[in-house]
């Protein structure tokens, strides 16, 4: 498993791929900056303010897109490639295969993100006492990552071909159902995210919020996206042991 | 007895134009997508919206045609879209207001809804019509061929702004003949006619930029994944630093934030084109009623679009002939 | 004695599209040639060997276990697909490592039986180069190299001689003998007739789907009694020859071209008619210049079931 853990990281790595993650994730960092000396955002904003808007960049819409360019193409790339016949005649059960490479995705992509969350924190002025700020955040950065991994590797599992949009439309349709304030939005991975955000990084829950986030403590809303991630995992692991990839139809893009 | 050969012949009639080979690209682009279910799915699911903006059409007439409407439902199915100073004097002066109650309505539809329905569709079609053929090595063929660049990239351009004209222009007109068709009489055609030409331009400025756009992933991505990919980011991505930076301390209301916004961009030429804001102006309705917020300049818009544009034909123009280099 | 591969009744229907009709095969060990034209099913049958496909009706079994999802069986068996796929960005070497390290290797083990096997299959010069700068060869060579690094016990070798020059050709094909020689299977399939026979006198022969013979090429023709063997004799009294051949011999027919002096003669006893025609000619002092057949060889056994078959 280490050898396609490896193999995996340094194909995801490769060539240009390396620094158009690198330019991707300098994006909010950019964005950031701008802020810093073209705003007031520095002296003006409160501590749920900077929150939400260090929520929303990374776990909600940087890490859910990198995980659905990496998550959902992490069995459909090596399929448009033909080399998923090579992993799947080696002497490794395929759930491992699948196990490894959506562990080296998820290593592969905590480090850039977190250095650009670090820095993009740096640059709005460090707000919130100490870091707690910052380490609730990059525990949604971390979570998101996990969870949406996952989900989209399923995805990916079940239909190769269009992963990448049926996901995009999952993502777009699960952002709109986590408003709804009702049983549906516990359903939904940002429900749970901004939990975790909210109460990690020291945030006051306003009563408005509360249809949007839980008002319990964190555990549960970890355990809730623990989960998510594994049951996405765990489907993912389970179609690929019993779905057939290399037949006339499933090949190719 | 003659002797009749049935060998190849040459053809001695007529060669069809430049055109006419674009054509060909375009049109077995188009089938080829078609033969995809999600995209028809996608496609089906694009002319929903006209549920809404049917009925809206239709209780604008309603309310036009029915002099004390106040109590009517459809004149408070309209306070939501139309706000209720536009509503009011939609019912008390209908022939004045009807022009800019259809700019509203044509502006939410082409300039919000189809828009996003857009984003799917393109990175559906788009993204693997020069990716895939880079990376099939289908280039070759293409350019054995008598086929110039040119030829090869509106070919390609082709197959895009059919499918996005399908979820744009077309319904858009299909709306205008139904809104036509709920109004009181025939003489709504000359207070309105110039909504079909606006609605041919606010889909051409929906379609250029996203057609070229899209061809400059496809060419450069390498792979039609990371095409796609691209292309969704610079839609959300930019969407969310527009609205990070407008509603920043000190930033609200300022001119340049717009222009990390594709969307935000596009929006604001559409809002141009059907004359939104000086309808309103001229019949005093406060924009902020209708959500529209704070004026943008598009001009700085449509520039900017412009210079996007042309960096994309640029590194199309260098892109289509570097597979051919060695 | 195990046997190699055995399918009962094995079915694969893509959709409508029929892969794999109905077929029922006792494989022994050893050397054996897979040979159909493009389309009959030959790639189908070698990814339900190595556990890519699921059969739709019937079973197979490899080394007597179920091929699907099986670590334990692809430890003994070696792959080497058709299709011209890699991970471009690394070198030979680095590709050959890292899948030999997901067969259970240490790094410098995995190292070291991956540079022998390139070494084997001529790719040792070129092996510390990327794979995205490598000739057609090279990369053919490369894919053999992937599916004997772990040494396995029985190879699937999916047209293993394509994109090779002729030297190439002959030192694969020597391998692959010298595999078989090594006690290891091989299954090698082609619709290259002669590459295969050069290589192998057993065959399994694919059209359609169907297995329409299995066995030695010899042996298959031998079985084929609605097509008479054809032999080319030239003599000098090529008449009186004819004459007494009808009558002595288990003769169908014969043409006679007085000009070439050549009878082209159709026997159903291939074997009679040899033992007969010596003695026969001794005994009559009749002058024969050549015997010839260019009936009994695989080219032939596959035209004559094909044609009966479609």
């Amino acid at each position: 498993m280490i050898s396609v853990f490896v193999l995996h990281m340094r194909q995801m790595l490769a060539d240009r791929r390396a620094a158009a993650l690198l330019l991707f994730v300098a994006l909010p960092l950019a964005v950031s900056l701008l802020l810093r000396f073209a705003s007031d955002i520095q002296h003006e904003t409160s501590r749920e303010v900077s929150t939400g808007y260090l929520f929303m960049m990374y776990p909600q819409v940087m890490c859910e897109l990198l995980a659905l360019l990496y998550g959902s193409t992490l069995l459909g790339a090596e399929l448009e490639a033909q080399t998923l016949g090579y992993l799947f005649t080696r002497p490794l059960a395929r759930w491992r295969i699948v196990v490894a490479k959506y562990a080296a995705t998820v290593a592969t992509l905590i480090v850039p993100v977190s250095a650009s969350l670090y820095f993009s924190w740096v640059a709005i002025g460090s707000p919130g006492d100490g870091a707690r700020l910052l380490g609730g955040v990059w525990l949604g950065v971390v979570g998101s990552l996990v969870v949406y991994s996952s989900i989209f590797l399923l995805l990916g599992a079940l239909i190769p071909a269009r992963a990448m949009v049926l996901g995009l439309i999952y993502a777009m349709v699960e952002f709109a159902l986590s408003f709804v304030p009702a049983v549906l939005n516990t359903f939904t991975v940002t429900y749970h995210l901004r939990t975790v955000v909210a109460h990690a990084s020291g945030m006051e829950v306003q009563a408005e919020l509360r249809g949007v986030l839980s008002g319990d403590s964190v555990p549960l809303a970890v355990l809730a996206l623990a989960l998510m991630a594994c049951l996405g995992l765990a489907g993912a692991c389970w179609t690929v042991s019993v779905r057939e990839y290399l037949g006339t139809k499933a090949e190719g893009a | 007895m003659p002797i009749y050969e049935f060998g190849y012949r040459q053809w001695h009639g007529p060669i069809g134009g430049r055109l006419r080979r674009a054509w060909a690209i375009t049109a077995v682009g188009v089938r080829l997508a078609w033969n995809s279910r999600l995209l028809r799915r996608m496609l089906y699911v694009a002319w929903t919206p006209l549920l809404y903006f049917g009925p809206l059409f239709f209780a604008v007439g309603s309310v036009t045609e029915t002099s004390d409407s106040r109590n009517n439902v459809w004149y408070q199915m309209l306070q939501a879209p139309l706000g209720p100073q536009l509503t009011e004097q939609l019912s008390e002066n209908p022939e004045a207001v009807r022009p800019a109650a259809w700019s509203v309505a044509f502006y939410y539809y082409l300039g919000i809804s189809q828009s996003i329905v857009m984003v799917l569709v393109v990175a559906s079609v788009g993204a693997p019509l020069i990716a895939q053929d880079v990376r099939s090595k289908s280039f070759l063929l293409y350019f054995s061929k008598p086929i110039t660049r040119w030829d090869y990239l509106l070919g390609k351009a082709g197959v895009l702004l059919t499918y996005i004209f399908l979820v744009t222009l077309l319904p858009a007109l299909a709306l205008y003949l139904l809104s036509i068709g709920f109004a009181p009489s025939l003489a709504a055609l000359p207070d309105t006619g110039w909504t079909v030409l606006r609605i041919v331009a606010a889909s051409a400025v929906i379609a250029t930029p996203a057609t070229l756009l899209m061809l400059s992933f496809s060419a450069v991505g390498g792979e039609p994944r990371f095409a796609s990919f691209a292309w969704i980011a610079t839609w959300f991505l930019g969407g969310l630093f527009y609205a990070i930076l407008d509603s920043a301390p000190g930033l609200h209301g300022a001119r340049w934030p717009m222009l990390f916004s594709l969307h935000r961009m596009t929006t604001v030429l559409v809002e141009a084109i059907f004359d939104v804001r000086g309808q309103l102006a001229a019949l005093q309705v406060d924009p902020v009623q209708l959500g529209l917020g704070q004026p943008q300049s598009s001009g700085l818009a449509l520039a900017m679009l412009a210079c996007v544009c042309a960096i994309c034909l640029a590194v199309l123009w260098r892109r289509v002939t570097a597979p051919l280099n060695v | 004695m195990q046997l190699l591969i055995q399918t009962v009744s094995l079915t694969k229907l893509y959709g409508v599209v029929l892969g794999l009709n109905d077929l029922t095969l006792n494989l022994p060990p050893g050397v054996h040639g897979l040979l159909g034209p493009n389309g009959a099913g030959k790639s189908t049958f070698l990814k339900l060997v190595m556990g890519l496909l699921k059969p739709t009706e019937g079973s197979i079994r490899v080394l007597g276990k179920r091929p699907w999802d099986n670590p334990r069986l692809l430890r003994l068996v070696g792959y080497c697909p058709e299709h011209d796929a890699f991970y471009h960005n690394l070198t030979g070497l680095e590709f050959v490592t890292v899948l030999a390290r997901m067969g259970g290797f240490g790094r410098a083990e995995a190292r070291r039986r991956a540079a022998e096997a390139l070494g084997r299959v001529g790719a040792a010069e070129f092996m510390n180069r990327r794979i995205a700068g490598y000739s057609k060869g090279m990369r053919q060579r490369t894919r053999l190299a992937q599916a004997l690094v772990h040494d396995p016990e029985f190879l699937v070798l999916d047209e293993p001689l394509s994109g090779l020059d002729p030297i190439g050709r002959h030192e694969i094909i020597e391998l692959v003998r010298s595999l078989g020689s090594q006690g290891k299977s091989v299954l090698v399939s082609s619709h290259v007739l002669h590459e295969v026979q050069a290589v192998t006198d057993d065959f399994l022969l694919i059209y359609g789907g169907r297995l329409l013979a299995s066995g030695n090429v010899h042996e298959i023709r031998s079985l084929m009694n609605q097509h008479p063997h054809q032999i080319k004799l030239r003599s000098a009294q090529a008449a009186t020859l004819a004459h007494h051949l009808l009558r002595e011999l288990p003769v169908t027919g014969i043409e006679l071209d007085e000009k070439l002096q050549t009878l082209s003669v159709r026997t159903h006893d291939p074997q009679a008619f040899y033992a007969g025609l010596p003695l026969l000619v001794a005994g009559l002092g009749l002058p024969i210049d050549e015997v010839a057949s260019d009936d009994d060889n695989l080219e032939s056994v596959f035209k004559y079931l094909v044609g009966s078959d479609s």
